[in-house]
């Protein structure tokens, strides 16, 4: 590659992506709008998009509108949406910043074992929720579940960040390794209490492994909702203390980063945003890893305006997703982690080529 | 004033420091030299802030380093490292330009200007929109030697001296590019700054040091101006070589030549 080739130079100043950045997040934020409103109409009783705009318009209480048309839009498929996007975001943020914190662009909730621990948290709650976790039930009502799932997400982020950290450095081949024995772990627990579960739970366990959106309501989306758009206005905070990570911990330093402070919430916000996402639809991979990877290559890697556009893009992948799930072998509908996994994989796989002699495994 | 006072590091039964002081002064470009593994980058470390000392007492102007926020003493003093591999796709204005992360207070037109005229000095006008990953090892170095200088701006501000800390900033660098890269180094002392590098070139740290400490086994072994330290004797107690050290006729600077050996 000659040295012009290699030359970025799309701004004023070579080198100096930030206007590129800004033209993509406004890009961005147009095409997630559209594939929000596309995706209300689509479903097993389709809609054309005047009608979906029509009955936008009105308000969930329109009566001169179709009241099969209305609860559609706003009972069953708003929220849903409304949710998917949300999860996608806080997904593909998640990924991002344990991207940046572990200086290697392997790293992802799913892959990791972080989304393991949440879901491991969150079936404990299913099934042991009526029995001996009764009194905890009790105590925290709904909010039961994200809570189990959260925390599940902090002990598996904090263990793997431990583990695979010495010295400031991070190994990526102890990172997936550790990763994978904390999956291993992770499942053997969830196996477990599947092993003890009832036919009825077993239904809802099922329902976590494979990662759906099919159970969304305004109700999930008011627990979890909130957390994930904290994390979301969150993140930015983050991202001149992810930069200067990029370095090395003891560079970010000299550069004025309190670094402990700055892992903590780090840490803090992947568990929130994971465990969030996992209590309302399950574990859905590859999302976290896909995303900032596609956008890097596009808008470069300054954490400022990247953590937003993961935001954005996840959104608008997760929401497409959700549309060929639900249409692929309508009237019924496949868990979205199916379609995020068999996307998702064989481009990990490429990335992993691409990437042979850097990752050096 | 960084101030170093009778500073231990242990790692394991061994002392990797014993009992080591040192100063960095304003004005003043300060070589750490000595054979390796005696301690130079753990001196260096314990300097910065890196590494906390298991006993003696590390302080920048009168106050224990461990009370200063990073911010704060990253507006004073930037540390330039020995090599840094990036995970991520930046170009080489962007790595240049996380120098000013500390800087909030730059007014809009500075910020713009700061990386490019950074990147003029080290020599690599041309090279922000490369990408930092396909540079080669020396030209990486001067770009974080950019980096560092946008960090730190003018060696004094408001009255107050800035110190750079420089771990063998010629290591891979070729024999222009150390030398310019060593004139930068003195520029900032003689005008105000206070330097700190770690050199292994004897002939080097002779011409640009002020204050030449070597180093060995954990522990000062000899201080002062290079003409007083580099001396035959040291040549052999110190590094371990038979060296005959010349002295150049004109500044009586001493030198060292490995055909010297005897």
């Amino acid at each position: 590659m000659s040295a012009a080739d290699s030359t970025v130079s799309m701004g004023a100043i070579a080198g100096d992506r930030s206007r590129t950045a800004a033209v993509m997040l406004i890009v961005l934020t147009i095409a997630l709008v559209l594939t929000a409103v596309i995706s209300l109409g689509v479903g097993p009783s389709g809609m054309p998009l005047g009608r979906v705009l029509a009955v936008l318009l009105a308000g969930p209480n329109a009566d001169h509108l179709p009241a099969a048309d209305v609860l559609i839009v706003w009972q069953i498929r708003m929220p849903r949406v409304l949710l998917g996007a949300l999860i996608g975001a806080s997904l593909a943020v998640a990924g991002a910043v344990l991207q940046g914190l572990f200086r290697n662009p392997l790293a992802d909730p799913g892959l990791v074992g972080v989304s393991s621990g949440a879901a491991l948290g969150a079936v404990t709650v299913i099934v042991l929720g009526p029995g001996v976790l009764a009194p905890v039930f009790l105590l925290v009502g709904f909010a039961a579940l994200p809570i189990a799932a959260f925390t599940g997400g902090l002990i598996a982020t904090i263990i793997l960040y431990v583990i695979a950290t010495r010295h400031g450095r991070t190994s990526v081949a102890t990172m997936l390794l550790a990763g994978i024995a904390l999956g291993a772990f992770a499942g053997a627990g969830t196996g477990l209490l599947i092993y003890v579960a009832s036919d009825q739970q077993l239904r809802e366990v099922t329902f976590w492994t494979l990662g759906a959106l099919s159970g969304a309501s305004w109700m999930k989306l008011a627990v979890c909702g909130p957390v994930m758009a904290l994390v979301l206005l969150a993140a930015p905070v983050l991202g001149r203390g992810l930069n200067a990570i990029v370095l090395g911990e003891a560079e970010a330093y000299h550069l004025g980063i309190n670094v402990q402070r700055m892992k903590k919430l780090a840490i803090f916000l992947v568990a929130a945003a994971t465990g969030a996402a996992v209590a309302v639809s399950g574990v859905i991979g590859f999302v976290g890893i896909v995303v900032p990877h596609l956008l890097r290559l596009g808008m470069g890697a300054d954490h400022r305006p990247l953590l937003p556009a993961c935001a954005l893009l996840g959104g608008i992948l997760l929401l497409v997703a959700d549309m060929l799930a639900r249409t692929i072998v309508a009237p019924a509908e496949l868990p979205i982690g199916i379609i995020t996994a068999a996307l998702g994989a064989p481009f990990f796989l490429w990335l992993l080529l691409r990437n042979r002699s850097f990752v050096d495994l | 004033m960084f101030e170093a006072e009778n500073v231990t590091i242990r790692i394991g039964s061994r002392n990797i420091l014993n009992a080591v002081s040192a100063k960095v002064e304003p004005g003043k470009l300060t070589v750490i030299a000595g054979p390796n593994g005696a301690g130079k980058s753990t001196l260096l470390k314990v300097l910065t802030g890196e590494l906390k000392p298991d006993s003696g007492s590390v302080r920048f102007d009168g106050t224990p380093l461990a009370a200063l926020a990073p911010h704060r003493l990253a507006a004073r003093r930037a540390v330039l490292p020995q090599s840094s591999r990036l995970a991520f796709p930046f170009t080489v204005l962007e790595v240049v330009r996380l120098g000013l992360e500390c800087r909030p207070g730059l007014s809009p037109a500075l910020r713009r200007t700061a990386p490019l005229a950074a990147l003029e000095k080290v020599d690599l006008g041309s090279f922000g929109g490369r990408h930092y990953q396909e540079l080669s090892g020396g030209e990486q170095q001067r770009v974080h030697l950019a980096r560092i200088l946008c960090q730190i701006g003018e060696p004094v501000v408001h009255e107050r001296p800035h110190y750079i800390f420089l771990d063998e900033p010629t290591a891979s660098l070729d024999i222009r590019h150390q030398i310019e890269t060593l004139d930068i180094a003195r520029r900032f002392a003689d005008g105000g700054g206070g330097v700190l590098a770690i050199l292994h070139d004897l002939n080097l740290s002779a011409m640009y040091a002020d204050h030449l400490i070597v180093m060995s086994q954990g522990e000062v072994a000899a201080e002062g101006t290079p003409r007083a330290v580099i001396t035959d004797e040291l040549m052999e107690s110190v590094f371990g070589v038979r060296l005959k050290v010349g002295r150049q006729p004109a500044g009586d600077l001493p030198f060292v030549l490995p055909q010297a050996i005897g």
